[in-house]
């Protein structure tokens, strides 16, 4: 047994323009999705 | 230690809000070239941010951490609308074949020009990928 190599990438088109703000919105819709489930999302 | 106003990400992992804040910061922070454990290299018409390392079982690398993070977040929708593309699958199985046989240089020496080299080559053999009009004779 030993070290394994693990990578992980992400990748975007070289001609488009990543939107930060985009993903802070998403963020917080998810976050209150979440809290109007009760806190139950993800969960069984 | 209590997580007040927890989220459980798809694999029940409790984490907060600011955590994910936080993760979406330190993203943005290696796109722009602030960071040291990862390196970008431009294949064809995508930059791929790539990061990790040897590993016993923990994250390599903070960075690989805080992207496993949000793609665990409802399927990655956050990465998703930042504009990041999560249909990778072909790149995924094509960069894991080719840095196994480069061993750790990428990482370990920075960006590698035969590595990209080597990229340029295979996704011109994949035509699903590409763009029509990026091809040049």
């Amino acid at each position: 047994m030993g070290a394994d190599l693990i990578l992980t990438y992400l990748t975007w088109p070289i001609d488009s323009k990543l939107n930060w703000n985009a993903g802070l919105k998403t963020l917080n819709k998810y976050c209150k999705d979440y809290q109007d489930k009760g806190g139950s999302r993800g969960g069984s | 230690m209590e997580v007040v106003g927890g989220l459980k990400t798809d694999s029940d992992l409790l984490v907060s809000k600011d955590s994910l804040e936080s993760s979406i910061n330190s993203i943005k922070e290696a796109v722009e070239g602030k960071r040291r454990d990862d390196t970008i290299i431009r294949v064809c018409h995508l930059n791929i941010l790539l990061t990790g390392g040897m590993s016993w079982g923990d994250d390599p690398t903070d960075l690989m951490g805080e992207i496993n993070l949000l793609t665990d977040i409802d399927c990655g929708s956050i990465l998703n609308a930042i504009g990041f593309d999560q249909d990778l699958i072909d790149y995924k199985a094509l960069l894991e074949k080719i840095l196994k046989v480069k061993a750790l240089q990428p990482l370990l020496l920075g960006l590698d020009k035969t590595l990209n080299g080597m990229l340029e080559k295979e996704f011109t053999k994949c035509p699903r990928k590409q763009k029509p009009s990026s091809n040049k004779p």
